[in-house]
């Protein structure tokens, strides 16, 4: 266990506005802080970056990954009260970060098929439950966008929260959303007019 | 398009009526309108179905983005019990980063190690090396490690570091060679002072292996020792003495007649020179080992009868070539050896060779003669190419993975990368990336203008996993958040990760020697990948080519001083509690790996 990390006392009181957390980087006060971080909110930090990833074990690690990071920057929280945006700033962050390398490296298959990985249970549970052209079109929208859409919708985090979250001002928090909306209904309507094409296509066959 | 036409969002500044309504139906999702504007956007919408289609578009995704959010994904139960450990790691590392200063060598500035001999080797790690200046016996020299004058006094409060065996090999002034360990059970932080001297606990003699100038090992993998002869470099290996065998004790090397068994490379496998390399990261360009239908070739071994004499146990396995730069390294699992040569009569440059343990004989897998070993990632090798411009005027890296058996190649989306070292979990690397130009010689390659870096690399590295390669999208060193660790053109560098990528060894070579150079160890961010710069636990400690680095300690030779007339080796040990090290005592002979 994390030294102090077992408390249920102290980061409650942080966390519900009583003293201002320190900005000196204190390592038991820290860890009682993300403790409490923990209990409140890692089910929708997890949800979070599952929608945004669609991978079940990469989203428990980068929420891991999340949380340690908010235990390393502690003292660059000055709000309690805004410790639930700044926790998912932090984990936007992370997943971001984890899409940029993804595409930093790709491989060229020189002879043979490509193997591919088969999907795991797990993942193919997933695809099933976030499946449809929704989350399709989500997933080709820009990631900002996508979650800029995700945070305000389902997250339920409010304009400055999502400014917060995003890392930018209000304003601009405010015009990615837009944007956002509209390159969802663009998206979507591409999807499902791909989809309607093949019944089409059936239904035509089906007279002839 | 943005949405948000004009300049400011005034409702006069919009292109079109048209933009500004639909960015006020969205707008109206979030937020209310300010009154005025709420009105006009609905007078809009009541002549404009289009934009009313749109607006009730909006809507609809809105409900069902929020029908997603009923089906909320359940975390592993275990995700408090990973965060918590992963937590304790970190305070854990910030401690060390605090309180874990290393305590800096007592040897007072080098001076070239002029007398000395060997080349160690760390039997049970998994990368190691050590390249000496020179191996030139001096008369009169003796084998003087398993002399050592027992320490003086440990200091205060050592730091105790189980487990942690150094071997390497020595040369006495009779050219045996000697197999050392030093199990080291405890070192000393600065603040603990100087450590007594550590001790060998077992000699063990090999047989004298001629002129050799870098040893690798592996576990139990036999040694592989690159050396120099009269016609190039020779490639040998020798199985390691059973240390169950016999005590501390110097027998003479059995000789037998082991067959030697020589190679001679062929490495004349046709294939193009890459040119007209306007984007080295593009996909369709591919070093020139990546032709469509593989031509390697197998290097044709020969039995020389004019081979070299070798002792029992060991065998060549590649003669006639040079050995290029220092990199080369076993496979994570000891299965084979990569190392970069070329043919020592000059006829073509470097390209990456092969041994597999039990093979007679090692192999070129290249065969664009401009390739050169980075490392392994897994059990696929990480090369380097030169892609040169249409115009010939500028020579760009390019990496490259190929799995051992040559069947498959993989182009990373790198940019500019030469001799990329992976870290073990294949997320980040050290590379130097800028421009490069022929050796005099030209058959060689040195770097121009660039900086040795680290930076993000595939996580996944697996070379059949992608369909396809894409090019940087942006300037490299924002893309993969390089760091730079030496800025310039360098005459060569070793850089070796440990086991668990949070330590890394970099050592890069003197300007005027190449075979001195500097060793910093850095402390790896296990959850950024990045490093501290700033407060290495080892810096700029001077060194001798070659180093060994394993969980928990990491060891080199340094060379001898003003005040030591010969070299030691240095080891420096960590645990949770900090940072330690200790040295052997000085001899005449010594070594590392």
């Amino acid at each position: 266990m994390v030294g102090g990390l077992n408390s249920d006392l102290g980061a409650t009181r942080v966390l519900a506005g009583g003293p201002a957390v320190s900005r000196a980087w204190d390592q038991d006060e820290a860890g009682l802080f993300v403790e409490e971080l923990f209990a409140r909110h890692h089910g929708e930090i997890y949800a979070y970056l599952i929608r945004m990833l669609r991978d079940p074990e990469l989203a428990a690690d980068l929420t891991q990954d999340s949380f340690v990071k908010a235990y390393r920057a502690y003292d660059s929280l000055e709000k309690p009260e805004n410790a639930r945006a700044w926790l998912y700033q932090i984990a936007h962050r992370v997943a971001l970060d984890h899409i940029r390398r993804g595409k930093i490296v790709r491989f060229l298959p020189w002879t043979g098929e490509s193997r591919g990985a088969s999907p795991s249970a797990e993942h193919l549970v997933m695809e099933t439950r976030l499946s449809g052209d929704l989350q399709r079109a989500l997933d080709r929208i820009p990631e900002r966008q996508r979650a800029a859409l995700l945070l305000a919708e389902l997250h339920d985090l409010t304009g400055l929260e999502l400014a917060a979250a995003l890392g930018v001002s209000h304003v601009a928090a405010r015009a990615l959303l837009t944007r956002a909306r509209e390159s969802l209904r663009q998206a979507l309507a591409v999807e499902r007019a791909a989809e309607a094409e093949p019944q089409l296509t059936a239904r035509s066959g089906d007279k002839s | 398009m943005s949405l948000l036409g004009g300049r400011g969002g005034r409702s006069d500044d919009w292109s079109t009526q048209h933009l500004r309504a639909r960015a006020r139906a969205a707008e109206r999702l979030d937020a209310p309108l300010a009154a005025d504007e709420a009105a006009w956007l609905d007078d809009h919408l009541a002549g404009c179905s289009e934009c009313a289609e749109t607006a009730a578009d909006y809507a609809t995704q809105r409900l069902e983005l929020r029908a997603l959010g009923e089906r909320t994904p359940q975390p592993p139960r275990d995700l408090w019990a990973r965060t918590a450990v992963a937590i304790e790691q970190e305070a854990h590392h910030r401690s060390l980063g605090s309180r874990g200063q290393p305590r800096r060598s007592v040897l007072a500035p080098y001076a070239l190690l002029a007398s000395a001999l060997v080349v160690a080797v760390i039997v049970g790690t998994l990368t190691s090396s050590q390249r000496l200046p020179s191996v030139t016996a001096t008369p009169g020299a003796s084998h003087q490690i398993a002399a050592t004058t027992p320490g003086a006094s440990a200091g205060p409060t050592p730091l105790i570091v189980p487990g942690k065996e150094v071997d390497y090999l020595s040369v006495d002034r009779d050219g045996k060679f000697h197999l050392v360990t030093t199990k080291v059970s405890e070192v000393c932080t600065k603040e603990a002072g100087t450590c007594a001297t550590t001790q060998p606990s077992e000699v063990k003699t090999i047989g004298p292996l001629s002129s050799p100038e870098t040893v690798f090992g592996s576990g139990n993998a036999p040694l592989v020792v690159l050396g120099n002869g009269q016609n190039g470099s020779s490639v040998f290996v020798v199985a390691l003495p059973d240390k169950t065998e016999s005590p501390s004790s110097t027998p003479e090397p059995t000789r037998s007649a082991t067959p030697v068994v020589s190679a001679t490379p062929s490495p004349s496998v046709s294939a193009a020179t890459p040119t007209s390399t306007e984007s080295p990261t593009s996909a369709t360009q591919s070093p020139a080992i990546a032709s469509p239908t593989p031509t390697f070739e197998t290097a044709s071994p020969s039995v020389g009868p004019s081979a070299s004499p070798i002792t029992a146990g060991a065998v060549e396995i590649a003669r006639g070539i040079e050995v290029v730069n220092t990199t080369a390294a076993y496979a994570p699992d000891g299965s084979a050896f990569a190392f970069t040569a070329r043919p020592s009569d000059g006829s073509h440059g470097p390209d990456i060779y092969l041994w597999k343990v039990g093979d007679a004989q090692a192999a070129p897998i290249t065969t664009d003669h401009r390739s050169v070993f980075g490392s392994w990632a897994g059990s696929t090798i990480v090369g380097s190419t030169v892609l040169t411009s249409a115009d010939g005027q500028t020579n760009k890296p390019a990496a490259f993975l190929i799995s051992p058996d040559r069947t498959s190649i993989g182009l990373p989306q790198t940019g500019l990368a030469w001799r990329p070292v992976v870290e073990p979990k294949q997320g980040s690397a050290v590379y130097w990336t800028g421009t490069l130009e022929p050796t005099p010689d030209g058959l060689g390659w040195r770097t121009v203008a660039g900086k040795l870096v680290l930076g993000r690399w595939n996580a996944g590295g697996d070379i059949s996993a992608g369909p396809s390669a894409t090019p940087l999208s942006g300037n490299q060193t924002v893309e993969r958040a390089e760091t730079t660790i030496a800025a310039g053109p360098l005459a060569d560098w070793d850089v070796r990760w440990d086991e668990t990528g949070t330590r890394l060894a970099v050592w890069i070579a003197d300007a005027g020697d190449p075979t001195v150079g500097k060793l910093s160890l850095y402390v790896v961010d296990p959850f950024d990948g990045r490093i501290d710069l700033t407060n290495p636990p080892l810096s700029q400690e001077p060194a001798l080519a070659g180093f060994s680095i394993t969980n928990g300690r990491l060891a080199w030779a340094a060379p001898a001083g003003t005040t030591d007339k010969t070299s030691r080796v240095q080891i420096l040990a960590w645990t949770n509690d900090g940072f330690g090290q200790v040295q052997t005592a000085p001899g005449d002979v010594l070594l590392v790996r």
